[in-house]
């Protein structure tokens, strides 16, 4: 049997074919020159991957914020106001947040009407 | 001070744990009427009181008071009789209202608010809720859920404070599904200084199915030893 010499070679350089095709997938909704060229692309993703991860506690500030809104507008509906029925609320140890408050006043007017 | 109260109560909520042998909070059952009838907790004489004083003087923290408006002003007196009486008839009426529909089970469709997993979920028959937690019953297991905040009908409302008498009211839910959440992606860059990293997770997560959502028991029927019922010893 014929055994060669060991070739101390590094291994050659990785294939960019499929590190690129990980981010095309990704990217392929985008616009123009930054869903083909990898150097724009790039950019853009790490940026949408960022956004990702901030919005999830955006999400549940905005949502916050929107109940408030419309617990506020139910209240001024019935011609009180949104601090009266949280105080009430704290004072009469009900203790249902802003989720639900919003629920029942765009859906159970009546039972938001009786708070 | 009354956000605070307001939060204080929350937080409180989620980490309550209903024990048999002390005996729950005196729950006062505010009943409601599709009429003008709206009971009050505290009795009417104080909420005149607080009438006059509001009337009086627009009292905010940051308000400074000028003297000669304190003196020149007469303080307004009004005499308002005692109405004790008659909101406790109101009471009673609406209460025996309440309890007739119970016992003739015309009120129709019950909803309630639950307190579950840390998040409230308003509910009725047949709703599919998700849960983002992991718990230890199985598929197919029947759960109970204990915090009920609010039941509520066509025509009235209980709201409990905080929570509902667990002999009065009823909600059961079967788990339907118990699995992983897909797989969502925690990406931290540093821009401009090489530095970023992929994290990957997914939580469990599972699907109830609320079998009913029912009344058990008369609205002031209490029974002589709370929070007893229902339990093992």
């Amino acid at each position: 049997m014929l055994i060669t010499r060991v070739v101390c070679n590094r291994a050659t350089k990785p294939d960019n074919f499929w590190k690129r095709r990980r981010v095309f997938k990704l990217t392929a909704h985008y616009y123009g020159r930054k869903r083909n060229c990898y150097s724009i692309a790039i950019k853009y993703l790490h940026r949408a991957l960022a956004y990702v991860r901030k919005s999830r506690q955006l999400k549940k500030r905005d949502a916050i914020e929107l109940w408030q809104q419309r617990i506020s507008a139910g209240c001024r509906e019935l011609g009180s106001s949104y601090e009266v029925l949280v105080r009430g609320m704290a004072r009469c140890q009900i203790a249902l947040d802003k989720k639900t408050l919003a629920n029942l006043a765009i859906w159970e007017p009546r039972t938001f009407s009786s708070h | 001070m009354a956000a605070l109260m307001f939060r204080n109560v929350l937080s409180k909520l989620s980490q309550l744990q209903i024990s048999p042998i002390k005996s729950l909070r005196t729950n006062g059952i505010n009943c409601t009427s599709p009429a003008t009838y709206v009971l009050q907790a505290q009795a009417i004489e104080k909420c005149a009181i607080r009438m006059l004083r509001s009337a009086a003087s627009n009292n905010f923290e940051g308000a400074k008071f000028n003297a000669s408006q304190q003196t020149s002003v007469q303080p307004q007196q009004e005499v308002l009789e005692n109405q004790h009486d008659l909101e406790i008839a109101i009471t009673k009426e609406t209460i025996e209202k309440v309890n007739s529909q119970i016992k003739s089970n015309s009120h129709g469709r019950l909803f309630a608010v639950i307190h579950f997993a840390g998040k409230q979920r308003r509910v009725t028959d047949g709703d599919l809720i998700m849960i983002e937690a992991a718990h230890p019953a199985n598929v197919g297991d029947v759960i109970r859920a204990e915090k009920v905040l609010l039941l509520g009908s066509r025509d009235f409302t209980l709201l409990g404070r905080p929570l509902l008498r667990p002999d009065l009211v009823r909600v059961e839910a079967t788990v339907v599904e118990k699995s992983l959440t897909h797989t969502k992606t925690v990406f931290r860059n540093r821009r401009r200084k090489n530095t970023r990293s992929f994290n990957f997770f997914r939580n469990h997560f599972s699907i109830l199915r609320i079998n009913c959502v029912r009344l058990e028991g008369l609205v002031d029927q209490r029974p002589e030893i709370e929070g007893v019922h229902g339990r093992i010893f």
